[in-house]
């Protein structure tokens, strides 16, 4: 146990990169447990402010100061990833039939009622990623790859595989299930919020602009207005699986 | 006559062909993260990201797009520029 410690510094491997957290609170430590270990040196890439601690307390007035910590290197790890043409993003996150897709939306939206619904249905052919913030991270060839991360929501839903993005499913509530790819006119707001980032310079915006465009012009995004049902989460399966095969007869067209 | 002024953090970027408001982290408390705005409102933006008052933005506007109206335009105008300064984005 850590006594009397006025800086405690951590490394973590965040998407293939090794960053180095100087912690505040010893308890923080307790919400990376198998994610975070003790670095040699006093160099960190990441630390809470004074300012930004005060900040993210009177957000979460109810909550201990370890736990506002750990919510907040969320986000500044989002704004250092950067830098690396990577970012977190706010999802559910799974592997099927080879790919990584990305169950979206606001908080409640109903994202665990349906990879609950996927691994119940597929079992083992669905992998978890992350259950609430996977790391998206550009590739050298212009793709990306979906990475675990230490975040992983109230269900602590943790993989240990990456895997190249397939698609993104945008969720709402509705009274019937339809599902429709949309276009950028209305996705790219909806892929900038789930981003989980507050770029601090104009660089940095311009480098999430950038992974934002990336997201939207080379995946597909689809609006799942739904239930949260069974039939909801099969709608889902039979439209990617529709999309898959589009790509395999382009493939073999060529 | 009033000038108008984009607030420094606040960054036009064009994403997939949509134009979006992006504030900075600095501005979290007083202005929305991200706003999507349209093609005219995009060129207004860069007009007032070197200061401008309302009839130099009707005159340029006037110049880029055939105007049928010019006091539908003044209102167009006025109500954009009020959405702005409403989220914080622009100092006057």
């Amino acid at each position: 146990m850590i006594k009397n410690m006025k800086h405690m510094i951590y490394q973590m491997n965040v998407a293939g990169h090794i960053l180095r957290y100087r912690l505040r609170e010893p308890d923080t430590l307790r919400f990376f447990s198998h994610y975070m270990f003790p670095a040699e040196g006093d160099q960190f890439d990441i630390a809470v402010s004074d300012r930004d601690m005060a900040f993210i307390q009177k957000c979460f007035p109810e909550h201990t100061a370890a736990y506002c910590e750990s919510k907040y290197l969320i986000e500044m790890t989002a704004v250092y990833l950067l830098r690396f043409d990577a970012c977190i993003f706010h999802s559910a996150a799974f592997i099927w039939q080879g790919f990584a897709w990305l169950l979206a939306g606001p908080s409640g939206v109903g994202k665990t009622t349906q990879m609950i619904r996927w691994k119940r249905r597929f079992g083992d052919d669905v992998q978890i990623i992350s259950g609430d913030m996977p790391v998206l991270a550009a590739q050298p060839d212009g793709s990306i790859r979906v990475w675990p991360s230490a975040w992983n929501g109230k269900e602590r839903w943790a993989g240990t595989t990456a895997a190249p993005l397939g698609g993104v499913i945008y969720l709402e509530q509705a009274q019937e299930n339809t599902i429709a790819r949309i276009g950028p006119e209305q996705s790219v707001y909806r892929i900038f919020h789930q981003y989980g980032c507050r770029p601090e310079t104009k660089e940095q915006i311009i480098r999430l602009a950038a992974l934002v465009e990336r997201t939207v012009s080379q995946y597909p995004t689809w609006l799942l207005q739904n239930r949260g049902d069974d039939a909801s989460m099969l709608l889902t399966a039979k439209t990617i699986c529709a999309y898959l095969s589009e790509g395999s007869t382009e493939n073999e067209a060529l | 006559m009033k000038r108008y002024n984009t607030r420094p953090g606040v960054v036009l970027t064009t994403v997939a062909g949509q134009y979006v408001l992006v504030a900075a982290k600095q501005l979290r408390e007083i202005c929305p993260h991200v706003t999507q705005i349209n093609d005219t409102a995009a060129f207004c933006w860069r007009i007032l990201e070197q200061g401008s008052d309302l009839d130099e933005l009707m005159e340029k506007v006037s110049a880029e797009y055939e105007i049928e109206d010019p006091e539908e335009l003044r209102q167009d105008l006025l109500s954009l520029l009020d959405q702005l300064l409403e989220k914080n984005y622009l100092i006057d």
